[in-house]
């Protein structure tokens, strides 16, 4: 198994986000989070990716047979684990070839982070401050390409598609492909449909409302969602809780 | 603007005497008294030009030589005032009774120094001069002249430094830089003291009409106290960026950093970095002045504190003499952000790592105008501040 949520509660900011996830996901699987905006699908992924502000106050995460609840990021990362960020913070000073210099040093390199490289038009990019004055669809490119130069077995992609032009949607769905191809494991969250019609696997899909999983299926489930909108199956959930 | 060396003395001599009160200065001319004999600045000077090396020539010994003066003259400023080769650069930028430092040079130490001169249609550099200070108690004091003739290019890099067995020393320096016409000036300075260390330096420049000039100043060692002073003046189309980048520990270190826009169509921007850590204090002050139609200036000023003992100062003055000038200024003094460090750790950096890549980043100023030669070099001294921001 590549990883094992169990019963996850996370509270941030003295709030409860998270109340009891289950999820497992085997090694090469790709998984998808849909949810309507404030259902905990980002928490969820910052909780697995160890990220300090969430904090796990009941249950355990488990990647590859070894618990990593307690570890901090960077070792979860070192273990194997990475999350590709929604939002990334404009830096003023460190640019793009400094910290992909550090990572390959780092991490070694990789075929698959050199053949995103190419795909994703990283070359124009890499002379610039990390992330500041990017348009949307810059910025994704990089955190994709950044996080593969970790060398990950599980990737955490946090709402690829979200304020993506048409053109680095194409790019980031084709590098998407090339993680399932290579059978590495991915979790990847959404509340739209552009990114998934586009990918060549999905092993599983998932619907969360108010920080609990409320439906999970196969790929067949997801135009359903897709076409009805959440509130169908936010509505069971309240329906189950009441 | 020269004077005659008996002018020099006199107006020093002047000057000092109203000074007596001031202990600091009372204190270096005691110095000087006691050790003046057997005082010798120790002095070098790499040449490495035109494809030529030269060997290491001791400024303080009879014995120099060098070769190709055709190109370049690299001498003791000793020599050159007893043999009149150059009476108008010398104190043409400096006044000795402007300052008390400058007064005591002036008084004891005005030939004490390296004289360079690049001729006309000539490219030198990097010419390497090292000031070290190796006996306790002593002051040094340097005086060093560069002419760059019109058309020409210096790159200079200075390595002043005290050994480890020198304690409580000073080092008063002054350096006048006479840039011709569409000529280039490149400098890195790089100072490495201990914490007992008291330096005193100014360095001067006067940029002829569409000349360009380079300067970093880089330190990042203790000091006790360090007072450092740039002063640019740029004439028609000139323009200068004047950098400096302090790691400071334990000491108190001042930056006083001044580019005057006399020309039109002169500009210049003024950077500076400082990182504060144990207890050090810094000040940065930094100053555009445009006189000259159309000239434009920047200051960016940045300060990071790495602990809660020190305190940064940053202080831009922007200074408008004509309606039609642009001048802007951005200063601001902050740690690095929690947000910044927690996306470098999720990408697999410790606190750590995280921390010396923002410190690279915030250090490595982008000055595009550096030659590659010096460029690798402030690489390297980019890299060992970072190395020892670590310990």
């Amino acid at each position: 198994m590549s990883l094992v949520v169990e019963n996850l509660h996370v509270e941030s900011g003295g709030r409860e986000i998270l109340r009891g996830i289950n999820l497992e996901l085997s090694r090469g699987e790709v998984h998808v989070v849909l949810g309507p905006n404030g259902a905990g699908k980002s928490t969820l992924l910052y909780t697995i990716a160890g990220i300090p502000r969430y904090l796990v106050k009941k249950g355990r995460i488990v990647f590859e047979d070894e618990d990593v609840t307690n570890l901090p990021t960077f070792e979860r990362v070192r273990r194997g684990m990475c999350l590709m960020h929604q939002f990334q913070p404009q830096f003023k000073t460190v640019k793009v070839q400094d910290l992909e210099r550090m990572l390959i040093s780092k991490f070694g390199g990789n075929e698959l982070a050199l053949k995103a490289r190419d795909t994703l038009d990283i070359e124009s990019l890499r002379g610039r401050y990390l992330f500041t004055n990017m348009s949307g669809g810059e910025r994704k490119r990089l955190e994709l390409y950044l996080t593969l130069l970790t060398n990950p077995r599980l990737v955490l992609l946090d709402e690829p598609d979200s304020g993506v032009d048409v053109d680095s949607l194409v790019k980031i769905g084709e590098v998407i492909n090339m993680i399932i191809d290579s059978s590495l494991s991915c979790i990847l969250v959404t509340h739209r449909g552009d990114i998934v019609n586009m990918l060549k696997r999905i092993d599983r899909v998932h619907v969360m409302c108010s920080g609990r999983i409320v439906e999970s299926d196969g790929k067949e489930m997801l135009e359903k969602v897709l076409r009805s909108g959440f509130r169908r199956v936010c509505e069971k959930l309240r329906e189950r809780f009441d | 603007m020269s004077s005659t060396r008996e002018d020099v003395k006199r107006k020093a001599e002047e000057y000092l005497s109203k000074l007596k009160s001031d202990g600091e200065i009372r204190e270096i001319m005691a110095r000087l008294q006691i050790s003046l004999h057997e005082y010798r600045p120790e002095t070098s000077c790499d040449v490495e030009g035109r494809g030529i090396y030269y060997s290491l020539v001791d400024l303080s010994s009879e014995k120099y030589s060098l070769t190709d003066q055709r190109a370049v003259i690299v001498r003791p400023l000793r020599d050159v005032i007893l043999e009149g080769l150059d009476v108008e650069s010398p104190w043409s930028l400096a006044s000795p009774d402007e300052d008390p430092h400058i007064a005591l040079i002036a008084k004891y130490g005005e030939d004490r120094g390296a004289y360079i001169r690049v001729r006309s249609h000539n490219r030198v550099g990097p010419v390497r001069t090292c000031y070290v200070t190796r006996l306790t108690g002593t002051a040094q004091l340097v005086h060093n002249v560069y002419v760059v003739e019109d058309d020409a290019e210096l790159q200079v890099l200075s390595t002043c430094t005290s050994s480890r067995a020198a304690l409580d020393v000073y080092h008063i320096s002054l350096t006048e830089v006479i840039v011709g016409r569409n000529s280039k000036f490149t400098m890195v300075m790089y100072h490495n003291w201990n914490e007992t260390v008291r330096l005193w330096s100014s360095l001067r420049i006067r940029a002829g009409p569409g000349s360009k000039i380079v300067i970093v100043y880089v330190t990042h060692s203790p000091i006790r106290r360090m007072d450092d002073q740039v002063i640019v003046e740029l004439h028609e189309n000139a323009s200068s960026t004047l950098s400096s980048i302090i790691y400071g520990r334990v000491g108190e270190y001042r930056t006083e950093t001044t580019a005057y826009l006399r020309g039109r169509e002169s500009s210049s921007i003024i950077m500076s970095r400082m990182l504060g850590a144990q207890r050090a204090r810094i000040e940065s002050v930094s100053k555009i002045v445009a006189e000259g139609d159309e000239s434009r200036g920047h200051i960016e000023c940045l300060g990071v504190p790495i602990d809660e003992s020190s305190i940064i100062t940053s202080v831009p003055v922007l200074e408008a003499h004509k309606m039609n000038v642009q001048l802007s200024h951005e200063a601001a003094i902050g740690k690095f952000s929690e947000e910044e460090i927690t996306y470098l750790m999720s990408k697999g950096l410790s606190e750590d790592e995280a921390m010396q890549l923002l410190i690279r980043g915030f250090v490595s100023i982008d000055i595009e105008e550096i030659p590659q030669t010096l460029r690798a070099i402030v690489e390297k001294i980019v890299e060992e501040l970072v190395r020892r921001s670590a310990l």
